[in-house]
């Protein structure tokens, strides 16, 4: 066991092969340490910036795509983080009677969680988190459809340009992740996000369509997901 | 793992189950109202409350392209579509359409020319229909056609706005 401890890309496979075999796994290596050492190690506080990387890949993949966060937390009590997000998004949403582009940036901020049980001395999280998110965009109008059930006439595609700008947005998300440290340091992190919309700006005589930071809107839903891979760097602050 | 875990999971779940259980948005359903269609009701010029159904009818109408659209209708209520780029809408009403002109057998085809002139509102409808015109202060001008036999007695406009398709906007006596 302590041979393991010492191992860092040890300790980081333990904790994956760990999560597939969630619970019996974690008591049981838990029990072990508590039993082996009684010296007091203290925890390690600080502050852990970095990337959300699904979106510079996303943002080189999808033409219609360009976003960038940065992501970020501080740890405030043992398993409390307090947790924030900022970025921008462009997003051109292609529909075949509308073609609309979405641009603006968008701040979350919340709580995370951390509901795992550590080795001693590891700092990986499997964290449940609320957030509160505000958006700042608008919507470009590309182009649109005048929809008619006989196409007797033609099609009446109109592509004279429409802006909507000064829209806004709030939600409440809740996410669900884990961050793994990988190196001295840095960590890899996957979540998912499932948010719903509190207020939205009113469109005159139009709709939203994307809302950077919330993501896709539905007709007739309040619903939205979204996932992040993050990569981050932890800066030790203090011990306790 | 942690009873706070576990109701997160669970959560998550049932949130997933609902945001999959929401409609598309690129398809437009066909109950969705857009661009309505001019509703046309035929009725007896000598009997104004019965319907009577124009015989061996058509509708004719002069596209974009310069080509010419004819459209055979056979019954006394008939939905036509207007012009969604232009403030009016030109239709050659035909009786007798598949009657030769040179025969004297047979009732030559009597072209009425019926000239629909109205003001055009755009209108957002949703994410997966877009727009659809919508039509007002809806007039019309009848004239006898190259034939100059007028068979259309009258025409009465009920409905000035086109708003919707679900009953006539128009009668026409013959």
């Amino acid at each position: 066991m302590k041979l393991h401890l010492q191992n860092k890309p040890m300790r980081t496979y333990v904790f994956f092969i760990s999560l597939l075999i969630l619970g019996t796994s974690i008591s049981f290596g838990q029990e072990q340490i508590d039993q082996d050492t009684t010296a007091v190690v203290k925890e390690r506080y600080g502050l852990r910036v970095g990337l959300d990387l699904a979106k510079p890949v996303r943002s080189l993949l999808d033409k219609n795509y360009q976003g960038f966060e940065i992501v970020g937390d501080f740890r405030l009590r043992e398993r409390y983080y307090l947790a924030a997000e900022l970025g921008n998004e462009k997003r051109t949403t292609d529909l075949p009677n509308v073609n609309v582009t979405s641009n603006g940036s968008y701040i979350k901020a919340g709580l995370n969680y951390n509901a795992y049980n550590n080795w001693l001395g590891m700092n990986n999280l499997i964290y449940v988190g609320g957030r509160a998110g505000f958006s700042s965009f608008k919507e470009t109008l590309n182009s649109y459809t005048i929809y008619t059930t006989n196409d007797l006439f033609g099609d009446d595609t109109r592509t004279d340009s429409r802006e909507f700008s000064g829209l806004s947005a709030t939600w409440l998300e809740l996410q669900l992740g884990l961050q793994a440290e990988v190196f001295n340091n840095v960590f890899i992190g996957i979540n998912v996000q499932l948010k719903s919309r509190i207020t939205e700006s009113a469109v005159d005589d139009f709709g939203l369509f994307y809302i950077p930071g919330y993501g896709k809107t539905t007709d007739g839903s309040k619903f939205g997901a979204g996932y992040g891979y993050t990569l981050t760097y932890f800066i030790p602050l203090f011990k306790k | 793992m942690s009873i706070r875990l576990k109701i997160a999971i669970l959560l998550l779940a049932t949130i997933m189950v609902g945001i999959s259980g929401c409609e598309r948005d690129d398809i437009c359903a066909a109950a969705t109202p857009t661009t309505p269609l001019l509703i046309i009701r035929f009725y007896d010029a000598d009997e104004p409350s019965e319907f009577k159904e124009p015989i061996d009818f058509a509708v004719s109408t002069a596209l974009e392209d310069g080509t010419i659209d004819t459209t055979a209708y056979a019954s006394d209520s008939i939905a036509i579509p207007l012009r969604t780029q232009l403030d009016l809408t030109s239709f050659n009403f035909i009786l007798n359409i598949s009657n030769p002109v040179d025969d004297p057998e047979l009732t030559p085809p009597n072209t009425d020319v019926l000239n629909i002139s109205y003001t055009r509102t755009e209108d957002y409808i949703s994410k997966a229909c877009g727009f659809r015109i919508t039509y007002d202060m809806l007039n019309r001008q009848i004239l006898p056609g190259d034939d100059n036999d007028g068979w259309i007695q009258d025409v009465i406009i009920d409905e000035t706005s086109l708003t919707e398709q679900t009953n006539a906007h128009i009668r026409i006596f013959h």
